[in-house]
């Protein structure tokens, strides 16, 4: 089917690579991946920061471009990044309802009906991927992300689909579902104790999970926090989003 | 707010938990407690067929209870009178206060021994007992401690988790004169505390408690304890004292009797505490201990404001603790970082509304990642991430220009494709590579404990222009 | 009964601001639905226990008060039977020196008549005799099989503090009492028209603290341990007041 994609912000800027990885993915699964870059930004940072009038603004303008994809003719609207997905799919209705505008709060639920994280949509039909295989067997840690795992309800298909590849085992490890300590503002805002949550999480791999060589999440911006602690310590740790592992193992020249 | 030693906390939430965390044995006592609880928590919910269709069970029982409360208080309040109690309306924290006092000093009371109520923290009931000459024993084992340690408690189940044996032991020696040769093996320290206590308990004239439930059809208080001091303060002294929030009710036994299957299990793991006590008026003709007389004390104190708004539903929180003990932020700060008498998810949202006349009490709802675990755990089932959202948003239409004006530079630029783009561009060209970031206060921030990630040299947008 | 000069404060006014609020209607969470508004007669869910055998009640009963730390022996023909002997004997060599309290029911004053007979002195329970005893002798009214509960009812024991200020307490129940689960015992509260006593109290386990490092120890205020006889003869000491059983 035609999909769109919601680049996401982070994704854009930081780690392109990862939406990269997700438009390889998806077309080899078959789908045609459009992008309509009028698209900016969900809003979440400023929802969560209680800015609810910024939030919006920049959400309506999203909004539109998404609506207008699904009006062109895509079937689905497909995110990288579960806290993304969630502020789409889960909060949108209410952002807009909390400023007043009832009018986009109902389109929103419309375009967040056609929402999908990543992961959630290729998990859906994984007999469409062709066979994903690594050159050599990666042991992998997978971090779960909060909204992802609590709102979205999209709890195994990250392990399903990295499982699937030949070569990753998907180590399990205790803490892998546990916030790592980003939370948006919450990591300028209170950073002593981001940085702690950050610690508490990357000990807790070390010990649960110290054969693996990636730390895979579905989340950009979880990772970077924990990348980026980890550099700090002295004791670095590679991250990878899922699409990157499960774009690695697609067959030489598919897309 | 209330601080450590209850003197004025640290000035703001980040200075209270930047402190708390750099406490490394605070951070482990504080994590292999809350792992006890919420490991023992999944065990004795998964003995129930069913659980999270008990919670929602709960939250709609919940619901009709705080929809129905103020004929709920009536019958309740008839029933106590029936039953031979008194029953006092405290709209106020200082109407609750001196109701107590003048409750004690009819009794002529010297010594009032307490079993643990949040509420008579709330109400900042002992200084006012001590400025009327009573001394107040706190028997609860872990309120006793902090008590000793004139230290507010850390955790509404287990109010002296943050101290280890070491420091408890040492505590006894210090405070109360405990022999320095006291074995640290936990149960010595609480042997030495019941041989202690057991004095207080018999010599005390007036008991005070809270309530874990109101009964309304029979005028009922349920206390649910583990030590034994709830039932010996409500059976020895001739007063007893109940604090009671106004919301702690259920209408029937059928409400209560599900609500009090939920709460050991979500409090300690427990499929009951030891004691599960049903107090329905004072002493019977015949019975050889006892109080002579009950005064429940029905406390406002601001939670009426909650009805029928945006926070409606923290009115059903039936006081387990289960949201603290799977919170991530409160695992690394402990109870002490939230300034005041309720901590983890539940003060995050209890503080600003509660004890919204003191500075500092907004921003407590801060303290959260909105990672949702607290909501998962609820055996009521509140919806803790979205009060959190709508409680930032009321600050945030107080806040101070500077943030205002950065969340509307933001979304100017940011609402409109060329703006985003043009913002998004300069950044990935010129400043993170010269290292800006880390010189803005957002970015010193970061970079106080981070490397300082920087944007890739082409985002995703320009590689698709380009024709990928 | 006059109530008459033990109501403080204002009803009205106390009650007034939530009347009002509560009047414009509840809002409902929109991301996180709320269930349905319960209607007035709606029936509240009955917990189920995955682990309760309803068909082997003792037995639940049994693991589960050991489960609760205490410690349950079942025994046939009534508290002066032979079945009762082993345990009177390890009670009595284990107070000592020290004395017995007796609250008022028959079978607990029988169990208390047996360890006498080994020269325990027993008193009728008082404060002052609780609070001098090594243990302290009740029956109940009611044995819960999921928990390993026991109830005990303040009008018919007459004490609170047998079954709290000595450091073991012993209680003798009967099985005709013994029901499958605490709603068995709650719910039926009240519904009878008849006032509850001023004390009710479900006992599970000897008192115990975790306050310290979370390490659980037993006897923490309360008694340190707990022994429930239950008798398999009935209706020994059975309670007239009947809470928990039904017809």
């Amino acid at each position: 089917m035609r999909v769109s994609l919601l680049i996401t912000c982070v994704v854009d800027v930081m780690a392109p690579e990862v939406a990269e990885a997700s438009v390889r993915l998806l077309r080899a699964a078959g789908h045609e991946v459009t992008c309509d870059l009028a698209q900016t930004c969900c809003g979440q940072p400023a929802w969560n920061a209680g800015f609810a009038g910024d939030a919006a603004a920049v959400a309506r303008t999203t909004l539109a471009v998404l609506e207008g994809e699904l009006d062109a003719g895509a079937e689905a609207v497909v995110v990288p990044a579960g806290s993304c997905a969630t502020m789409v799919r889960v909060f949108w209705p209410e952002l807009f309802e909390v400023v007043g505008d009832h009018r986009a709060a109902a389109r929103a639920r419309r375009v967040g009906g056609r929402t999908r994280e990543l992961s959630e949509l290729l998990a859906a039909d994984p007999g469409r991927l062709p066979p994903l295989r690594l050159h050599r067997p990666v042991p992998v840690a997978l971090h779960q992300s909060c909204h992802m795992l609590r709102e979205l309800r999209v709890v195994d298909q990250p392990a399903e689909l990295a499982g699937a590849v030949e070569g990753v085992e998907v180590v399990p490890w205790e803490g892998a579902d546990r916030c790592c300590g980003f939370g948006g503002t919450f990591s300028v805002a209170l950073p002593e104790a981001s940085v702690a949550m950050a610690d508490e999480k990357l000990r807790a791999l070390a010990e649960g999970a110290p054969e693996a060589e990636l730390l895979v999440g579905c989340d950009t911006s979880c990772l970077l926090h924990l990348r980026t602690r980890a550099e700090a310590t002295g004791r670095p740790v590679h991250v990878r989003h899922l699409a990157e592992v499960l774009a690695a193992g697609l067959p030489e020249g598919a897309t | 707010m209330r601080g450590d030693g209850r003197q004025p906390p640290a000035a703001t939430l980040r200075q209270r938990t930047a402190t708390a965390v750099a406490d490394d044995r605070l951070r482990a006592n504080v994590a292999a407690a809350v792992d006890r609880f919420a490991t023992h928590r999944q065990e004795r919910l998964a003995e129930l067929d069913g659980p999270d269709d008990l919670r929602r069970a709960a939250r709609a029982v919940k619901q009709q209870v705080v929809a129905d409360l103020p004929d709920l208080l009536e019958r309740f309040a008839d029933r106590v009178l029936a039953a031979g109690g008194h029953v006092c309306w405290a709209a106020t924290a200082g109407d609750a206060r001196r109701y107590v006092v003048d409750v004690v000093d009819r009794a002529g009371a010297a010594r009032v021994a307490k079993s643990k109520s949040m509420v008579s923290e709330e109400i900042d009931l002992n200084p006012a007992l001590e400025a009327a000459g009573v001394e107040v024993v706190e028997t609860d084992l872990g309120e006793w401690i902090v008590q000793l340690a004139h230290e507010a408690p850390s955790h509404i189940i287990a109010p002296a988790l943050h101290r280890d044996r070491h420091q408890i032991k040492d505590l006894f020696v210090d405070a109360v004169a405990a022999p320095a040769t006291l074995d640290t093996a936990p149960a010595a320290l609480v042997a030495f505390a019941r041989r202690r206590l057991r004095d207080v308990f018999l010599t005390a004239d007036v008991g005070i408690t809270g309530v874990n439930l109101a009964v309304a059809d029979t005028g009922s208080l349920v206390l649910v304890t583990n030590e034994g001091n709830g039932r010996l303060v409500t059976a020895l002294p001739r007063v007893h004292v109940a604090l009671l929030g106004m919301e702690r009710l259920a209408a029937d036994w059928h409400q209560a009797e599900l609500l009090l299957a939920l709460l050991a299990r979500s409090a300690t793991g427990q499929r009951l505490s030891s004691y599960t006590n049903v107090v329905t008026g004072p002493r019977g003709a015949g019975e050889v201990d006892g109080p002579e007389e009950l005064h429940v004390v029905i406390v406002d104190n601001g939670r009426s404001d909650l009805l029928g708004g945006e926070y409606h539903e923290m009115l059903d929180c039936i006081r387990c603790g289960a949201c603290l003990n799977v919170c991530p932020v409160y695992r690394q700060t402990g109870g002490h970082a939230y300034g005041w008498v309720y901590p983890g998810p539940m003060g995050a949202v209890l503080t600003p509304l509660l004890a919204a006349d003191r500075p500092g009490a907004a921003e407590v709802a801060g303290a959260s990642t909105l990672c949702g675990a607290c909501m998962d755990a609820c055996p009521v089932q509140i919806p803790l991430q979205d009060m959190l959202l709508a409680l930032r948003r009321a600050d945030a239409e107080r806040s101070p220009g500077g943030e205002r004006a950065l969340w509307r530079a933001w979304s100017t630029a940011w609402s409109d494709r060329w703006g985003y783009e043009a913002t998004t561009r300069a950044a990935t060209w010129a400043g993170w590579a010269a290292g800006l970031a880390g010189h803005l206060p957002v970015g010193r921030s970061w970079a106080a404990g981070r490397a300082v990630p920087r944007p890739a040299p082409r985002r995703f947008r320009d590689r698709w222009r380009a024709g990928r | 009964m006059t109530t008459a000069g033990r109501e403080a404060g204002d009803r009205a006014a106390f009650l007034a601001p939530a009347r009002r609020r509560l009047a414009g209607g509840v809002p409902a969470n929109a991301v996180h639905r709320p269930p349905p508004a319960r209607g007035p007669g709606d029936p509240v869910p009955l917990p189920r226990y995955l682990g309760l055998d309803r068909d082997d009640l003792v037995g639940t009963f049994v693991d589960a008060v050991a489960h609760a730390e205490g410690t349950c022996h079942v025994v046939a023909g009534g508290p002066s039977g032979p079945g009762a002997a082993t345990l009177v004997d390890q009670l009595a060599t284990e107070l000592g020196g020290r004395t017995a309290v007796t609250s008022r029911e028959p079978a607990a004053r029988a169990l208390a008549a047996e360890l006498a007979a080994r020269g325990i002195t027993v008193e009728e329970a008082t404060v002052g005799a609780a609070a001098r005893a090594g243990l302290g002798v009740t029956g109940a009214v009611a044995a819960v099989a999921a928990t390993g509960s026991v109830v005990l009812d303040s009008t018919v024991s007459g004490s609170r503090t047998a079954s709290l200020l000595p450091a073991v307490h012993l209680c003798v129940v009967s099985m005709n009492t013994l029901v499958p689960a605490p709603a068995d015992v709650l719910r039926p509260l009240g519904s009878g028209g008849d006032a509850l006593p001023p004390s009710l109290v479900v006992v599970t386990g000897p008192s115990r603290t975790g306050d310290i490092e979370q390490h659980l120890t037993l006897g923490a205020h309360g008694p340190t341990a707990l022994h429930v006889v239950l008798v398999t003869d009935g209706p020994v000491g059975a309670s007239t007041r009947g809470a928990g059983t039904r017809a």
